[in-house]
């Protein structure tokens, strides 16, 4: 594709594509074939103009114009890639929406003959004097009614500019209001939506990894305990309690049993399936998960809904203030002025705008925020509760140690021991097979099928003999392994901060690896910050022996912590915290987290986490920064206070124009113009950043939706792209 | 007073009649068609104007963005020249 450079500048280029314009696909293919570069930053594409801006990172001009050069557009392959939802066509269809409006407001103001545009008006008032009377009706006192009231005044005072003002606001702002919503929960979909890329397809007796796209209808896949079920099928082996929250919402988990049906983005609690795939597409689910968003109801907020309740009380004294008007001063016009004011308008359209752009914004931070009541319910926390492995230590631990029995070979146990581990989302798991990986140890699956015990480790046969790995009150206690003194010796010598696997065969230890779980650099400082922000209470959790807890929670700054604790109990130490009236944020990221995750007041899972914490999870952060946890309490308290200026404002400014109305300062048609014009601007602000600085990008994967924006003619921020 | 009455009735029926054939037939259509073809794309070069203009504001505001930067770049870098020079003649007063 040819094309001119219009403007170049410090990791920025603006070019002009050699086309009139792009359709809605060929500007889609640009975008997301370019935002999965890790080079670029941010996409701009002009699809009327032709015209793309790319931001980039160091000094990959060259690289990039050579990419523009050689893509094609019409590339089926690059197609077939494109998201099930293209934001940038949502952001096309509202842009344009308003773009109708304003235009046709134009086109009615300034060439309309007057007697064409009063029926005009009257036209477009009806469907709300319409929607009034029926609110009237049915004894709904909406914020309907007093639009509906609002124009009916301004028509019967043959006052058809101020109707006519009134309406397009009100249509401008239920725009942008419809868009915002539209734009939030397709960003939540998106995030919440497969991040599957590889599968265990049964073959034979064992299961390979593959990735999903070779999957075909009819093929059998192995899907084990904490793992999410990636497509659609029927169970034909085992047995496995599901929670299938992601599609229908209820939390307790759904027995499947062979010939039950299973769905795409549920989740494996307890046991495990052999599933036979049926139906591989992946966009019946996005539709589900836009379905299930909006029937959920912590899309809102409590001090919303607590808002929107006081104020659609007064909205009876507001007739009753009219009418009294009237009465009082005999003047139909101050009369009108009062039913102009409508103090519930900016609460229900300003505050959700408040949220769901918050809901955005943590995205954009990398942070994807399930609901506007978990926002509220975090800047009310006090208590923090961190799981430690993945949590506050790297996800992927490293191997150090292997110290062997019996004069076993060292690589062959660490061989057998991913072979065992890889099964499992455990960051432990995650570290042995690394090793295995890096010592280039490639391993057959001659175990029989694993079963993971949680919390304790797996259980499998080899060769007849009977092989467990996993904690030290697992293999020495409950399996009660042979081991000699002097291998208990050498055991006892391996530094204390290494995370301990114990492997044991045939009933006789076989070998310990020893693994560093080096805490995250950012550690200590994350927990001062949380501190600084309003966290009294941080409390650390983990099934990992006393030693290793002990000296993480040092290096931490943590004072209380917990350790050898089981999932129950983590459960029940955050259930006693809430009992005793404190708001109780659990952090954590794996199988084991689950309980404590649910019984929180908000849970916080780890994107590279076990797929049921993510699942069950009110909020999901990436590990690889534990930045993003004080980004979320700073905006939290930031939010509060922009919907309690919100509300406060817009009962305020409005009270204003009421009693100028009715002292006669202002007439009817400036009234609600001022009314209108505030509750828009009130509901541009709050899309407007919490945080002031721009999101760190920790990973260019699946950028947020406005990269695609040709930003809207209205002033939104650069720093929101 | 009937005759004004009858004829104005007819009159007005024979009006409406006409009107619909002449507002609503065929070739009334294709001049709504007309009419709104050119809205539309009148529109749309509304539309494309505003891009190209954002577009451009796009490319200014980064132009200022990177002025300001130099303008910084070059107070830092006078600044250490000064303590530099200032350094050297403590220097060479010892």
């Amino acid at each position: 594709m040819r094309y001119r450079i219009v403007h170049r500048s410090r990791q920025r280029v603006h070019l002009d594509l050699a086309k009139r314009r792009l359709t809605g696909q060929e500007a889609d293919v640009l975008y997301y074939t370019l935002i999965e570069r890790e080079d670029v930053e941010t996409v701009q594409v002009f699809a009327r103009a032709a015209e793309v801006i790319i931001r980039y990172r160091g000094e990959a001009e060259a690289d990039l114009l050579d990419c523009i050069g050689e893509m094609d557009l019409l590339d089926q392959a690059l197609i077939d890639n494109l998201p099930a939802v293209s934001a940038r066509a949502t952001n096309e269809f509202y842009k344009d929406k308003i773009a109708d409006k304003i235009l046709l407001r134009l086109v009615k103001q300034l060439l309309v003959p007057t007697p064409v545009r009063v029926v005009w008006t009257i036209a477009d008032g009806l469907p709300y004097i319409i929607k009034g009377i029926k609110d009237i009706f049915h004894r709904n006192f909406s914020a309907e009614i007093v639009h509906a009231s609002a124009i009916l005044a301004s028509l019967l005072t043959q006052d058809f500019s101020t109707a006519s003002s009134i309406i397009f606001l009100t249509d401008v702002g239920e725009i942008l209001e419809e868009w915002t919503y539209k734009k939030s929960v397709d960003d939540l979909a998106q995030s919440l939506a497969l991040n599957v890329s590889k599968v265990w397809k049964v073959e034979g007796d064992s299961s390979v990894l593959v990735s999903i796209g070779q999957i075909k209808d009819g093929d059998r896949i192995q899907v084990s305990i904490g793992n999410m079920i990636p497509l659609d099928g029927i169970v034909t082996e085992g047995e496995a309690l599901v929670n299938q929250a992601a599609l229908t919402g209820e939390p307790i988990p759904v027995e499947k049993r062979p010939d039950s049906d299973v769905f795409a983005g549920t989740v494996v609690e307890e046991g495990e399936l052999i599933i036979q795939v049926k139906g591989v597409s992946g966009d019946t689910r996005y539709d589900r998960i836009v379905h299930m968003i909006e029937e959920s109801e912590s899309m809102s907020s409590v001090t919303q809904s607590r808002a929107e309740k006081v104020v659609s009380r007064l909205i009876p004294y507001t007739f009753g203030t009219a009418i009294l008007t009237g009465l009082l001063t005999r003047n139909i016009t101050k009369a009108a002025s009062v039913l102009m004011v409508d103090f519930s308008c900016a609460i229900e359209v300003a505050m959700p705008i408040a949220v769901l752009s918050a809901m955005r914004e943590a995205g954009r931070h990398q942070i994807t925020v399930k609901g506007g009541k978990f926002l509220e319910l975090i800047s009310e926390a006090d208590t923090v509760v961190f799981d430690k492995t993945g949590t506050l230590t790297y996800a992927t631990p490293v191997v150090e140690q292997v110290v062997t029995m019996e004069g076993r070979d060292e690589n062959e146990m660490l061989a057998l021991a991913a072979c065992l581990e890889e099964h499992f989302p455990h960051s432990l798991a995650n570290a042995v097979v690394k090793a295995a990986k890096d010592r280039n140890l490639n391993h057959k699956e001659i175990h029989t099928k694993p079963t993971y015990i949680v919390a304790h480790g797996i259980v499998s046969t080899l060769h007849g003999e009977r092989v467990v790995i996993g904690s030290y009150h697992f293999v020495l206690e409950d399996e009660a392994a042979a081991i000699s003194d002097e291998d208990r010796e050498r055991v006892r010598r391996m530094p204390a901060q290494y995370s301990r696997l114990y492997m044991a065969i045939g009933g006789r230890m076989a070998a310990v690896i020893g693994i560093a779980d080096p805490i995250k650099e950012e550690t200590p400082e994350i927990i001062r910050k949380l501190k600084e922000n309003g966290i009294e209470h941080i409390v650390m959790m983990t099934g990992d022996s006393e030693r290793t807890a002990e000296a993480i929670a040092g290096e931490a700054g943590i004072t209380e912590f917990y350790a050898e604790v089981l999932p129950e109990d983590k459960a029940n130490y955050v259930q006693q915290e809430r009992e005793k009236g404190r708001k109780v944020i659990m952090i954590g990221d794996g199988i084991n987290d689950s309980p404590a995750l649910s019984a929180a007041d908000v849970g916080i899972a780890m994107k590279e986490g076990a797929d049921i914490a993510r699942e069950i999870a009110d909020i999901t952060l990436s590990g690889k920064d534990l930045q993003g946890l004080i980004e979320l309490k700073q905006m939290s308290r930031l939010l509060m206070a922009r919907m309690n200026s919100t509300a406060r404002f817009g009962i305020a400014f409005n009270a204003a124009i009421l009693v100028a109305g009715i002292a006669g300062l202002v007439v009817p048609g400036t009234a609600a113009f001022l009314h209108n014009a505030s509750t828009i601007g009130l509901c541009l602000r709050n899309m407007t950043e919490l945080l002031e600085e721009p999101g760190h990008r920790s990973e260019s994967d699946s950028a947020p939706a406005d990269g695609a924006t040709a930003a809207v003619a209205l002033p939104v921020p650069a720093s929101a792209t | 007073m009937k005759k004004a009455v009858i004829f104005s009735l007819l009159g007005g029926y024979i009006l409406g009649k006409a009107g619909v054939e002449i507002f609503g037939g065929k070739t009334a259509r294709k001049v709504y068609t007309g009419i709104t073809t050119g809205a539309f794309l009148a529109k749309d070069s509304v539309m494309d104007r505003v891009e190209k203009i954002q577009a451009g504001a796009s490319d200014i505001a980064a132009d200022a963005r990177a002025n300001v930067e130099k303008y910084y770049a070059e107070k830092e870098k006078e600044y250490t020249e000064g303590t530099d020079k200032a350094a050297a003649a403590q220097k060479e007063e010892d």
